[in-house]
């Protein structure tokens, strides 16, 4: 019995021992698939393999439109030089020939040769900054280092690990062709694979230099019988365009269709004021004189991306180019203005680079062309928008205005007004709605429309914009009479001759009131 | 039983009591900690954030045939967390409008992949497309009307988030049809909503 009671004892002292114990065994299992449910977006740290260099540590984040990598310990790493500025938003990398331009929450780039135009490339999603700095994603680090130095990034997520390959020398062809369109010719130069290059210009020259890649073509010379190029010459690592004297040449555009690359110059005759030389091509100044002398037309979509499409098959990318060129020979034959598509054919052109060609064109109006549709058959008429501001931009734009009070007006780094570069567009916001309520009032007087008014969206066509900008619906495509007038000539006319009468009465007040503050012509 | 034997079975007791404490003490009752994420933490919160209100009456915005939005109500079931609540939102407009004057704003083959709350304030919505190409092309009516019913829908109908971004098979795209700038988060559109008159 004694015997009996104490074995009893012994067994309740274990389940004490046990109770005392399970508490934290069964807790320990839950609190795991507690976090295996909550964190499915990890943080965590990548190693970052150069090759004969020890491996470096990059912060991370998986977000939702893939992984973010810590710039500041990457461009350490590569020897990159960063400027942060003193709030901690924009972030400049220094290359030799560049600074390119970063900031949290706006999926864009901004690079800024030290001889040229600023130009800005779309990101696949935005950076984020948190508190082990900004963080990017892998396609920044692919368009800076990567364009820049010529390293090849990959991402092994398996092993979080970002690889970077040091630069090649690849060995790519290129087919250089040329064609002349509407008064203005264009050199294409159609690359294997996305080549690495810069451009240099010298008097009547625009070099397309290689770098670190070659050209597998033998070298030659092609005197052309063209009214603006004379030559083309291809060495092994660049591709020289002659310009005959009174030809300007654009930046280039590259359009990538992987693993193949195009390269466009598009050769414009000059003004007299247009400068052929070492420096960037130089635009008619136009806001030097005052007025309006250089009009950008942006036939809205192209290529692949088709905008509306109406019942009988009407493509809006197709109806837009059609009224542009019209437009573009009515405005040259009615004023003394230059007009400038930011498409001529069939294409897609980034929004971005369409704000990109008027500003390096410095034009003085930016006209975007589309057609609209909606859900239902009944919606008609025109509608015409110029850019709203989204309350996150106003936040921005605060941040942007304190950080550059910060840095003070005479400090080198002024490139740091460039990273809200979109906000451009908020110093044109008055003018831009002058001449859409010109163009509505024109439009509904053609089309015989009741006024809706002018509108207000954040349109990305019209944020970079550093003039007066407007994006136009010239009609529904959803709506099954609209979209056969569209087709008739006449009503296309109409709606030309409507653009250009708001065109001349905008010019018109615009050089009147600048007449009258003095600074006209 | 004598008396040492319950001795030792109050002490089991008391231990077990103290056992249960201490294991709802660790294990917690479903509710977030207090704590917010230290530094150099993920902004990302995916933790699941509970949601007070036992009842969820919606409104929906859905787009008519030509130019504005209009509120359609509903009751959805009630659901735990914020996430399942835009979810659940997000899933009841891309059904459709119980009202034949109004349209769904997205074709039937497109759904939710996932929902997320990025910092206090910032939902992602995550859209995919069973065709796995763009979003559908459109005019910018149709843009406007397609993109700020989603908005509008999700932040009119919860309390403390500001921002939508918007995804599409899991990459954020510059614009939703080649007009609306999408690349940055988007606010509240109320202009677009008809007047209940």
């Amino acid at each position: 019995m004694k015997q009996g009671s104490a074995t009893g004892s012994r067994i309740l002292l274990w389940v004490a021992a046990w109770l005392i114990v399970c508490p934290w065994v069964l807790a320990a299992p839950a609190q795991e698939s507690d976090d295996e449910e909550s964190v499915p977006l990890p943080i965590g740290n990548a190693g970052l393999v150069v090759a004969g260099q020890p491996e470096f540590t990059v912060p991370f984040t998986l977000t939702p439109g893939g992984p973010r990598f810590a710039l500041a310990p990457i461009s350490a790493a590569l020897g990159v030089e960063l400027r942060i500025g003193p709030l901690g938003d924009s972030h400049t990398l220094i290359f030799a020939d560049r600074k390119i331009l970063v900031g949290p929450e706006q999926a864009s780039m901004v690079s800024v040769p030290n001889d040229g135009e600023q130009e800005i490339s779309t990101l696949s999603g935005m950076p984020f900054r948190d508190a082990q700095g900004l963080k990017v994603p892998l396609d920044f680090l692919e368009n800076t280092f990567g364009e820049e130095l010529g390293y090849q990034f990959t991402w092994d997520s398996e092993f979080t690990k970002l690889i970077l390959a040091p630069p090649e020398r690849r060995e790519i062809d290129g087919s250089v062709s040329l064609r002349h369109d509407f008064g203005f010719s264009f050199v294409e130069i159609e690359f294997s694979e996305r080549p690495r290059y810069r451009v240099r210009r010298e008097p009547g020259l625009l070099i397309i230099e290689l770098k670190g890649d070659r050209l597998r073509t033998p070298e030659y010379r092609r005197d052309l019988d063209d009214p603006l190029v004379s030559a083309i010459l291809a060495a092994d690592d660049e591709i020289r365009i002659e310009l005959r004297p009174q030809a300007a040449a654009f930046d280039p555009r590259l359009r990538s269709s992987p693993p193949k690359a195009t390269l466009t110059v598009e050769v414009s005759p000059s003004s007299e004021e247009t400068v052929t030389s070492g420096t960037p091509v130089r635009r008619p100044a136009a806001r030097r004189r005052g007025g309006i002398r250089t009009i950008v037309l942006d036939p809205g979509h192209g290529g692949e991306e088709t905008g509306a499409v109406g019942g009988s098959g009407t493509k809006e990318s197709d109806l837009v180019l059609r009224v542009s060129r019209a437009l573009k020979r009515e405005l040259e034959r009615r004023l003394p203005v230059r007009v400038v598509l930011t498409r001529n054919e069939d294409i897609h052109v980034p929004h971005d680079n369409r704000t990109a060609i008027a500003n390096q064109n410095k034009a003085d109006l930016f006209i975007s062309l589309h057609f609209n549709s909606t859900f239902g058959p009944w919606a008609h008429g025109a509608e015409t928008y110029f850019l709203s501001r989204e309350a996150s931009d106003e936040l921005a734009a605060q941040a942007a205005e304190k950080e550059n009070r910060a840095v003070g007006e005479d400090s080198p780094d002024l490139g740091l007004k460039l990273i809200l570069w979109d906000l451009a567009q908020s110093f044109h916001l008055a003018e831009s709605q002058r001449f859409a309520n010109l163009v509505q009032e024109e439009l509904n007087q053609a089309l015989g429309l009741r006024d809706r008014g002018v509108k207000q969206a954040p349109f990305r066509v019209l944020m970079g914009a550093k003039m007066p900008a407007v994006l136009v619906e010239l009609g529904f495509l959803s709506n099954p009479e609209e979209e056969a007038k569209l087709q008739r000539p006449e009503y296309i006319k109409q709606l030309v001759d409507s653009l250009v009468r708001s065109v001349i009465r905008f010019k018109t007040q615009m050089e009147a009131r600048q007449q009258a503050q003095g600074a006209g012509p | 039983m004598n008396r040492s034997q319950l001795r030792i079975a109050a002490v089991v007791a008391v231990v077990l009591l103290v056992v249960l404490g201490l294991y709802f003490f660790l294990h917690g009752d479903g509710e977030p900690s207090a704590d917010g994420p230290g530094e150099g933490e993920t902004p990302v919160d995916e933790t699941e954030t509970p949601i007070l209100e036992e009842s969820f009456a919606a409104n929906l915005f859905f787009p008519d045939g030509g130019f504005l939005l209009h509120g359609e109500s509903r009751d959805l079931p009630v659901v735990e967390t914020v996430e399942e609540r835009i979810a659940a939102l997000v899933e009841a407009l891309l059904a459709g409008p119980s009202d034949d004057r109004f349209r769904a704003p997205l074709p039937a083959d497109v759904s939710l992949r996932k929902v997320y709350i990025v910092g206090d304030t910032t939902v992602f919505l995550d859209l995919e497309s069973a065709e796995s190409g763009p979003p559908p092309a459109s005019g910018s009516r149709r843009e406007l009307l397609t993109v700020y019913s989603l908005v509008n829908t999700v932040l009119l109908n919860t309390q403390g988030l500001e921002r939508v971004v918007l995804l599409w098979n899991g990459q954020q795209p510059t614009t939703f049809a080649g007009h609306l700038d999408t690349a940055r988060p988007l606010t509240v559109n109320h202009g677009l909503i008809a007047s209940a008159s």
